[in-house]
């Protein structure tokens, strides 16, 4: 009985059932703490791309509340902008969600520009699948800093890598070609379109 | 009993430790090395996963039909890692999002599958889960000793504190996988040149 073909079946399909529904019993339980430190990891990046120091090892609460402090969200053309305001109330920078396919997966970020839209803030990513240590490196300091304070470019490509032949604003990373060119295509349709949309503000 | 044990974890720290003396789970040995606190998590991650399914594997040993029975391990192993990766997300973010896509490959680790396969098959699940416990503790002795060396080397810290100053200069090799490569191949060399001289 034990060789039999529909014994196999009904095995596999038992210890299947049994083990997913054990899952997702523990899955649900522990939901609604992964969605608060998922929110919690957005906050962060945010912050990060508005140039507003976090202090370091302090409690989420604090976080929480230097978010809703620094950072209001306004509705514009259905998308939701993110501003943060100098302390006379004038627009200090725009904040835009981006998303596109990279190398192997969606990459999700926050782009800041400056109330003119000419300049960039800073960005930062929510979530990318890119190989780690190549072009998992996007979300490392050392290739976000570089995004820091970049004037636009008004014609043509708003953002463009620096090559042996030609000057631009930031570096791409070495061995890691195919995210580095999405994630600037990614960055640069959507500054394409947010000039097109705001144009005149 | 007590010999059996002895014996168990005797094989699996150092004269059949599975990555020194069985090459195994040498993937994640080079992936998330470069950091002690990272390389902890991942070590206690295997443990867990490879004591448990071991353990959970043993109890189902006469039941599981023998034919499938790989699938049906595949699939325990697979069950105890969501487990983990769930409780990562849960309670420490951080470390999740930086051992990222590894969680998920703990699946693919040999040591667990090999365990499983190796002993859980035929052995009580008391002693299975201790084998599996002592074969997670053997992988992630030596892949604290390769983090030890390349933290200290690449960052000048251990755990994440400052232990050799501003003065030393940093090795950034030893942040890059390739670097782990050179210490576990320098680890495994000694470790052996010292086994075969016990057992002349």
């Amino acid at each position: 009985m034990r060789n039999s073909p529909w014994f196999n079946l009904l095995f596999m399909l038992i210890i299947t059932a049994v083990l997913t529904g054990i899952l997702s019993g523990v899955y649900e339980y522990a939901r609604p703490v992964i969605r608060s430190n998922e929110e919690l990891g957005i906050k962060q990046a945010q912050l990060y791309a508005f140039n507003i120091d976090i202090p370091t090892d302090i409690s989420t609460d604090v976080i929480e509340k230097l978010y809703d402090e620094k950072i209001k969200t306004e509705q514009f053309d259905g998308e939701t902008i993110y501003i943060s305001r100098t302390a006379d109330d004038q627009p200090q920078a725009y904040g835009f969600s981006f998303a596109g396919g990279a190398l192997w997966g969606e990459v999700e970020g926050v782009l800041v520009l400056s109330p003119d839209l000419n300049r960039i803030i800073g960005i930062a990513f929510t979530e990318q699948n890119e190989t780690p240590g190549l072009g998992g490196m996007i979300d490392e300091p050392e290739f976000k800093e570089q995004f820091r304070g970049v004037d636009l470019n008004s014609e043509g490509d708003a953002l463009i890598y620096s090559t042996s032949t030609r000057q631009g604003q930031v570096d791409a990373i070495t061995g890691a070609t195919l995210t580095s060119n999405s994630v600037l295509s990614i960055l640069n349709n959507k500054i394409e379109q947010i000039r097109k949309a705001m144009g005149g503000v | 009993m007590k010999s059996e044990i002895r014996t168990i974890t005797e094989k699996d720290i150092w004269s059949e430790n599975p990555v020194i003396r069985q090459i195994l789970g040498i993937c994640s040995a080079l992936a998330v090395t470069n950091l002690m606190s990272n390389t902890l998590v991942m070590g206690v991650g295997v443990t867990f996963v490879t004591a448990l399914s071991s353990m959970t594997v043993s109890i189902l040993r006469h039941i599981i039909p023998i034919r499938i029975r790989m699938m049906v391990q595949t699939l325990i192993i697979a069950f105890y890692v969501i487990v983990v990766d769930i409780i990562l997300k849960a309670t420490m973010p951080e470390v999740s999002k930086t051992l990222g896509p590894y969680v998920g490959l703990i699946i693919t680790n040999c040591i667990i599958m090999g365990r499983c396969e190796a002993y859980g098959q035929s052995n009580p699940p008391g002693l299975a889960f201790f084998d599996g416990m002592m074969s997670g503790l053997g992988y992630t002795l030596v892949l604290m000793l390769i983090s030890f060396i390349r933290e200290l080397m690449g960052f000048g810290t251990l755990f994440g504190i400052s232990v050799l100053g501003e003065w030393w200069i940093k090795w950034t090799i030893m942040v890059m996988p390739a670097s782990a490569f050179f210490v576990l191949a320098i680890i495994i060399w000694v470790v052996q040149g010292q086994q075969s001289k016990q057992s002349v």
